[in-house]
């Protein structure tokens, strides 16, 4: 893939000066040009700074996302002041009922979100590049057994089978003594992810796998008697880990807005901790009374996704200008 | 032709075996006990055991999916002495907590389902192609911008967010639904005026989320297949444009989006989870979410996890006759 | 909302825990008596509910459920007089002549059927029919989730495991005893009870005793279209859409002196979104409706805080005391002053003002038993009474409880306090309940004890911490008495045998007395000193801190600005739906 990319940047008239740049660069360069990217990179620095000082940004603000705050809720428990008791203490508000920090529920709430977003990626490309390439590339009786197997699991309605089976799941996991409570939801949810999301990655590396592998390149390799183990992480690997970045900047919001939506449907963790679906769910009983509870970690929320989808778009142009356009 | 139908025939109806038992499978060795869960209140033992019977729990899970697999060829037989009663075939099960049998629960919750699939498909379809192909034709025009901004906020809003906004701030604000006929199942044939006003907050919804995946898929497509050298020979030739959309540009592009269109139809059809939940349509989506979250009902909760399955495994079938019917180097290949 | 699976009385598992020093009861009526009901058109009812929990009369088991159908559907032998206040919860002759005649010290029982009551094909209601619906309830593998009280009054042997001998009318397993203990002679039914039981006629007011007629059930699908005897019958019902009842050409006013029947059809529409359901009723969209649940709690200020509202809605006393039942079983709750520990460490207040505040949701209470019993409630000392209890909690004093667990109940004290371990709470998972979480924990915090929380469906709640092996330390629970009198509240919630005991109190070196004299209380016939015992029980009852923080809990009512006649019904907790009409 990236022999590709270079060579249509080389004859591109844009280009001409460059003479020997590595295929890096020019991705690098074309990213720079894009200037939705460079912002849409900036927010999501922005928001993955925020979610990991939240320790921090929080101590700065002087709120947390335990205490529960005596004095700024009414006799109906509802926050006092306008847009649900923004003010300078409180800068997104306070939860109706309780009266905690919504600022600081959302900011360490975007930690469990990332965490969640971040393993399941990482755990699916994982697998998907092992067995993407070993199908690929040895092909033969385990490449269509596993096939069958990926086309199998895309069958099963995956939404409905976390909802339904979590729950014992969980029961059981804690019974091992893997791991207890939140901790012990977020394991389950994440395999859960991992299990019905690793087959799209899967399926792209092999077919990628596949091309490289009657590649002069490879060809090449294995003429000069080269073990496939060389083959397979000096030749394919590097080819293809554009693919991969791509594939990372891509699933990343899809698993944020994943994590949302299982923990609105109350699958995930559970209070004292917060995640957006958890606030949401909570919010939607109170959109008459303070809006401004339901809508700004909606707004939030969507901001998050969209500057992930835009950055993962530009480093797709960038890495491969031909998909998108 | 035949012979590949007959492979591909055989080998779904080996999948949708194989689909079946493990559903089954998993579901049986989970530590959940519905039995229990059938009485609280001072649930001896015996009462416990008499219902793991009454629920058809009590004999090993190959047992069950053999009694499953003959009920849906024969029929049914539940309880004992004066309470007995029958499902005729295909019976899914006996659902306990709904006093139905189960094919009749699926048989009302299906053209739910159906409609809100049907309807969000055609919405969806016709927006996100329509908008592909002209963001494709006016490429970084504004008409391409809205596009690509439109893809951009439809890919990045959760279904329950843009279904909760809906419901909020537009439907029940503006007062556009009648609030107490709020999805209930109308039919059609009957009163397509109901039936539309039940689905339309729905489909728009749903759509949304795929309008947005096919129009980025329409335009890339169209745009790739337009610098195919066969198009430029056509266009070498003086073709004009719009015979150049229309007879080579769209058939080689579209080809691949009613393979996609296809699968993501068949998703549906298997319950919309998130949107049959907020807006109270009594689809497949609904019945199966609330089997687990009511009663743990494993009949109802077995049988729409497989029929969801099955829809996706036999949409499958039918996209790769499909293919093998337009490209007979398919029949060969598999 | 749903999923009362089991027993009697139990709260709801979607309302709300927290908490709540009862006074009187207010009692709830906006009937204007000036105002003439009127005959006629559809009374719409709305819920966020699936469907009713049952309506199977065998089945039926929640306060609202057997108001509703009670008065559309099917008649007792006796039934609560319809009528609003105090007056409501005396006893009135329904399908029988008159309210029962006991005998042998109240071991024998016998009713008369009135004349000319017949089902809705026009067939008479007759004595055999009343003993074959009594019979339904023993059948325990088919009619599941009812009352138990006939099943367990009626003279009948039971076997090793504890379970009648009789199997029910399906199987017909030892029939012959059930013809024993419940006998026809002509018009006339006797019941011979096991036990002396005074007020057996207030045990009839629960549908299990109500006429089936043996040819038209269906086992378990009488659930879902009972054979109807009252003033309506079912036109439709389907789970999840509507129930709709249309008028019962059958029945006769000359043979029904208890029911009105003003509608001329009554809807139920189930599963409204929360959100659309408050909007119906806030925005009066149709008027003919009134609303099945509470309102949310914010849509509900609004509701009340609305002057043009006035007659659409009361709030009043339910006949719920909502609780957290400490499980004092060895390796739990063991330990009295961690037990008291937490109690005095919550919040109380924050606890309240969550659900609703005072004025809508409750009064923090001093006694499992609601002061709406009237006899059988008094004012307890300790607990609420305690000079150490603050209502927004007392960390301080609560710390110094823990310090003497530490030597008194070292084991106790270490999985309270100890990070790893922590006392486990169960709670249904609904998002108040979420948010009490937060609340509770903070409090127990500030006192040094670490608390976590078993978040569970709403639908399996109860089924799950009534199973003894899955209960954790401390379950949240709700219970209303069945009628007017504590024996349906103390021995049911704190003796082995009781159907709702999430005490697991039996291994207590003080259990062995306490229920010797729950016992004796239970078939004293002095009314009044059957009132100063379940006195001195509940009195116990505190001073174990075997539950903790009750709650006497309020309820709400509303109703569209064109439904009239509507009154609280105080026995069932709920409308007096026969009352009920739609204006012009």
């Amino acid at each position: 893939m990236a022999a590709v990319v270079l060579n249509d940047e080389l004859n591109s008239t844009e280009s001409q000066e460059i003479v020997q740049r590595t295929p890096k660069e020019i991705a690098w360069g074309r990213f720079k040009r894009n200037k939705v990217g460079i912002y849409a990179g900036g927010a999501t620095i922005f928001f993955l700074a925020c979610s990991i000082f939240a320790p921090l940004i929080t101590r700065a603000f002087g709120v947390d996302n335990h205490t529960v705050y005596e004095g700024v809720l009414n006799e109906f428990a509802m926050p006092i002041g306008p847009l649900g008791g923004i003010s300078w203490s409180h800068p997104l508000g306070l939860e109706p009922g309780v009266g905690r920090d919504v600022f600081a529920l959302l900011l360490y709430g975007s930690q469990l979100s990332f965490l969640v977003a971040f393993i399941s990626t990482f755990a699916s490309i994982t697998i998907g590049m092992l067995i993407g390439i070993a199908t690929g590339y040895f092909k033969g009786k385990i490449d269509s057994t596993i096939g069958r197997f990926a086309d199998f699991l895309l069958s099963f309605p995956g939404t409905f089978m976390i909802i339904a089976l979590s729950l014992p799941l969980v029961q059981r996991v804690e019974a091992i003594g893997l791991a207890h409570e939140n901790a012990a939801r977020i394991l389950v949810l994440v395999i859960f992810l991992v299990f019905f999301g690793w087959t799209g990655f899967y399926r792209l590396i092999r077919s990628q796998t596949m091309s490289l592998r009657e590649r002069d390149f490879v060809m090449a390799a294995q003429a000069m008697g080269a073990s496939s183990w060389r083959i397979i992480v000096k030749e394919l690997l590097p080819n293809l880990w554009p693919t991969a970045i791509v594939f990372i900047s891509l699933s990343l919001p899809g698993y944020i807005a994943a994590e949302a939506t299982f923990s609105f449907l109350g699958v995930g963790v559970q209070a004292p901790a917060s995640t957006f679906g958890l606030v949401l769910s909570d919010a939607v009983g109170y959109w008459r009374d303070d809006p401004a509870y339901l809508l700004i970690p909606c707004a939030i929320l969507i901001a998050i996704v969209l500057a992930l989808n835009l950055l993962g778009d530009a480093i797709r142009d960038a890495l491969d200008p031909k998909a998108g356009r | 032709m035949l012979k590949y139908l007959a492979r591909r025939l055989s080998a779904t109806f080996l999948v949708i075996t194989l689909v079946s038992m493990s559903v089954f499978g998993i579901f049986a060795v989970l530590p959940m006990d519905p039995a229990a869960l059938t009485c609280g209140k001072a649930c001896s033992a015996p009462v416990i055991e008499a219902n793991r019977h009454r629920l058809g729990l009590d004999v090993p899970v190959q047992v069950q999916y053999g009694r499953f697999v003959k009920g849906l060829f024969v029929g049914r037989d539940f309880g004992e002495g004066a309470a007995a009663f029958h499902c005729p075939a295909p019976a899914f099960g006996y659902s306990f907590n709904r006093h139905e049998c189960v094919t009749t629960l699926i048989a009302e919750a299906f053209p739910v389902t159906l409609s809100l699939a049907i309807g969000a498909f055609v919405l969806w379809l016709s927006v996100g192609v329509s908008l592909g192909i002209l963001a494709a034709r006016r490429k970084n025009q504004w008409q391409d911008r809205a596009a690509t901004a439109f893809v951009l906020v439809g890919t990045s809003l959760p279904t329950f967010i843009s279904g909760i906004l809906i419901l909020l701030f537009v439907a029940l604000k503006f007062n556009l639904i009648n609030p107490i006929e709020m999805g209930r199942w109308v039919s059609p044939l009957e009163d397509p005026v109901a039936w539309f006003r039940t689905f339309i907050f729905p489909w728009i919804v749903l759509a949304l989320l795929y309008a947005a995946t096919y129009t980025r898929f329409t335009r890339s497509n169209v745009i790739e297949t337009s610098m195919e050298d066969y198009i430029r020979t056509a266009r070498a030739k003086g073709l004009n444009e719009r015979d150049i959309l229309r007879k080579h540009t769209l058939r080689a592009a579209l080809a691949p989006i009613i393979t996609l269109a296809g699968l993501d139809f068949a998703g549906l059809l298997g319950g919309a989870i998130i949107t049959e939940g907020i807006f109270n349509l009594p689809g497949l989506g609904r019945l199966s979410i609330r089997a687990v979250l009511r009663d743990y009902d494993l009949p109802t909760i077995l049988a729409t996890t497989i029929l969801a399955a099955v829809f996706v495994v036999v949409a499958n079938l039918l996209v790769d006759i499909l293919y093998a019917y337009i490209d007979p180097r398919v029949r060969v290949a598999s | 909302m749903s999923g009362l699976k089991t027993s009697r009385r139990i709260l709801a598992s979607t309302a709300a825990i927290a908490l709540a020093v009862g006074v009187t009861v207010a009692s709830g009526s906006s009937a204007n008596a000036a105002e003439k009901p009127v005959t006629g058109g559809t009374l719409y009812f709305i819920t966020n509910a699936e469907q009713f929990d049952h309506i199977d009369p065998a089945r039926v088991y929640t306060g609202r459920d057997i108001a509703f159908l009670n008065s559309y559907l099917y008649r007792n032998l006796v039934s609560y007089k319809p009528v609003a206040g105090s007056a409501g919860s005396s006893l009135v002759a329904d399908l029988a002549t008159n309210t029962g005649v006991p005998s042998n010290a109240a071991k024998t029982w016998k009713f008369t059927l009135r004349a000319g009551v017949t089902w809705e094909d026009g067939s008479p209601v007759t004595c055999a029919d009343v003993k074959y619906g009594v019979s339904r309830p023993f059948a325990s593998d088919v009619i599941t989730d009812g009352p138990q009280y006939l099943v367990q009054a009626l003279d009948i042997p039971t076997e090793a495991d504890g379970s009648s001998v009789y199997k029910g009318p399906y199987k017909k397993t030892g029939q012959a005893a059930f013809d024993k203990a419940v006998t026809c002679s002509g018009n006339t039914i006797t019941f011979n009870l096991n036990r002396s039981f005074a007020d057996f006629n207030y045990a009839l007011t629960y549908p299990a005793g109500a006429p089936v007629k043996a040819s038209k059930d269906t086992g378990d699908k009488y659930d879902l279209r009972p054979f109807s005897n009252g003033p309506y019958k079912i036109a439709s019902y389907k789970i999840g859409d509507q129930l709709e009842l249309e008028r019962n050409a059958a029945w006769k006013k000359s043979s029904d002196t208890v029911r009105t029947p003003y509608p001329d059809n009554i809807v139920v529409r189930f599963g409204l979104a929360e959100d659309v359901r408050d909007q119906i009723m806030l925005e009066d969209q149709i008027p003919n409706t009134a609303s099945l649940d509470a309102l949310q709690p914010a849509n509900l200020r609004a509701f009340f805080a609305d002057p043009t509202k006035k007659d659409q809605r009361f709030n009043v006393y339910d006949p719920y005391v909502r609780y957290a039942a400490m499980n004092v079983k060895k390796g739990h709750m063991d330990c009295l002053d961690v037990r008291k520990a937490v109690f005095f460490a919550i919040n109380t207040q924050a606890l309240i003002d969550l659900s609703g505040g005072r004025e809508f949701y409750g009064d923090p209470g001093d006694n499992p038993v609601k002061p709406v019993l009237g006899l059988d409630y008094k004012k307890t000392t300790g607990n609420i009474h305690d000079p150490n209890w603050k209502i927004t909690g007392n960390p301080t004093y609560s710390a110094s409880l823990l310090e003497k667990a530490k030597t008194s109940c070292p084991d106790a004290y270490s999985r309270a306090t100890a990070a790893d371990k922590g006392i486990v709470w169960d709670i249904s998972n609904t998002a108040t309940n979420q948010k009490a979480a937060v609340l509770i924990g903070d409090a127990l915090k500030a006192a040094g004890i670490n608390i976590k929380f078993n978040f569970i469906p709403s639908g399996q709640y109860y089924s799950t911490v009534q199973n003894r092996d899955k209960q954790n330390d401390i379950s949240s629970a709700g219970w209303g008495a069945d009628w007017a009198n504590a024996s349906t509240v103390i021995p049911e919630l704190f003796t082995k045998e009781g159907g709702f005991n999430l005490s697991q109190n039996w291994d207590d070196p003080a259990y062995a007395a306490f229920k010797k004299k729950s016992d004796a209380t239970k078939v004293e016939t002095n009314r009044a000193k059957q009132a100063k015992g379940w006195q001195e029980l509940s009195q116990y009852v505190m001073d174990q801190y075997w539950i903790i923080r009750p709650v006497f809990s309020k309820g709400q009512e509303v109703w569209g600005s064109k439904v009239g006649g509507v009154y609280y019904w105080e026995p069932q907790g709920n409308f007096g739906f026969g009352g009920m009409y739609v204006k012009n």
